[in-house]
């Protein structure tokens, strides 16, 4: 018996996230905890990019999965579920830290949460690039890390951000031109 | 608002990251987001309250059409030939003769009348069913009624 669990839950796991949520699609709750555990990390990680508070992240993460539960059935997924997931995180994240801002944030402020904060501040030997990326406009930095900590193509950053795939070019080219050319990040581009 | 689509960096080696870069980038100290249990269970319960839902069964009446119309057909094959066959002499078509035919068998005959004879011997009956010359008791006239209508109707050809 419990080895019929473990090879089902086995061949869940090693099912593509299109196959998962066809099986959603059908009922199955044990397909949407594969895909919930498969995601989760990447959408608290993504959270707390936009928010900088863990609590706020773990609320956001709540959230889009009960907003990506109520989907179903009936949901299609026809591309990367990321680019799905990443305008819920941001839009839910922004709505987390208007709230917690509501009642101490003057309107000039809250015009500013529409802005992702920078990432926090680390030790010496990695702070160079972290100030660098901290100086970067918003939506530089953000497409920087879709494209190369999260791992999404440009077709799918655009599809998440919801922007043409040339603003993405523009925006990634601008970024690198940025740290290519910063004295203190220059070095990560030395053949 | 987009920014306009046409820029110059459409070669995608510009766009490509030294590995150096990519790997730092990765490393970038991210603080540990704890998720608490509580938290993967609330979405988990709400899941499976939501998609382990019985959902309405679309039945409609109309998924069983065919084995009615199938019903209706047959019904209609045994009864349309009953209205084209031709009354036989003597034969029970309407309700007022069929309080005659004692014995159920299709026709008012003598056997009708023996039928009511035999069951006011053995049992006297008084069942007002049986008063077919209405009078409001169920005797020997009713037995000669049903005796005189059998010939009657066997006058009109049946032998």
């Amino acid at each position: 018996m419990d080895a019929r669990v473990t090879a089902n839950h086995n061949s869940e796991v090693s099912r593509s996230d299109v196959e998962l949520v066809a099986a959603i699609n059908r009922g199955d709750a044990a397909a949407f905890e594969v895909l919930y555990f498969r995601h989760r990390d990447w959408v608290t990680g993504l959270a707390y990019r936009f928010t900088g508070d863990s609590d706020a992240a773990c609320d956001v993460l709540q959230e889009t999965f009960l907003y990506f539960l109520r989907k179903f059935p009936g949901f299609r997924l026809t591309a990367n579920l990321k680019t799905f997931l990443y305008p819920a995180v941001r839009n839910l994240s922004i709505a987390a830290r208007r709230k917690a801002a509501r009642y101490q944030a003057t309107p000039a402020e809250l015009e500013q949460l529409e802005q992702a904060p920078a990432p926090p501040a680390v030790g010496a030997e990695a702070g160079d690039l972290q100030i660098v990326l901290a100086a970067l406009p918003d939506e530089q930095r953000e497409v920087l890390l879709l494209r190369f900590v999260d791992g999404l193509s440009l077709a799918e950053i655009a599809a998440a951000m919801d922007i043409p795939l040339g603003t993405v070019k523009s925006r990634l080219h601008n970024a690198l031109q940025t740290l290519r050319q910063d004295e203190r990040t220059k070095a990560f581009f030395d053949r | 608002m987009h920014e306009p689509d046409n820029n110059p960096h459409d070669q995608d080696e510009a766009l490509e990251a030294p590995p150096k870069l990519v790997a730092a980038l990765k490393r970038l100290p991210q603080e540990p987001v704890f998720v608490p249990p509580t938290a993967d269970e609330a979405v988990l319960r709400a899941a499976r309250g939501h998609l382990e839902r019985p959902r309405p069964v679309r039945v409609g009446w109309f998924r069983f059409m065919p084995w009615v119309a199938a019903a209706a057909a047959i019904a209609l094959l045994a009864v349309i030939p009953r209205f084209f066959k031709p009354p036989t002499p003597g034969s029970v078509r309407d309700s007022a003769l069929a309080r005659w035919d004692l014995n159920s068998g299709r026709h008012v005959d003598i056997l009708d009348a023996f039928a009511l004879a035999r069951q006011l011997k053995q049992s006297g009956a008084r069942n007002l069913q049986w008063d077919v010359n209405g009078d409001g008791v169920v005797d020997e006239r009713d037995v000669a009624a049903i005796a005189a209508r059998a010939v009657k109707l066997e006058q009109g050809g049946r032998s």
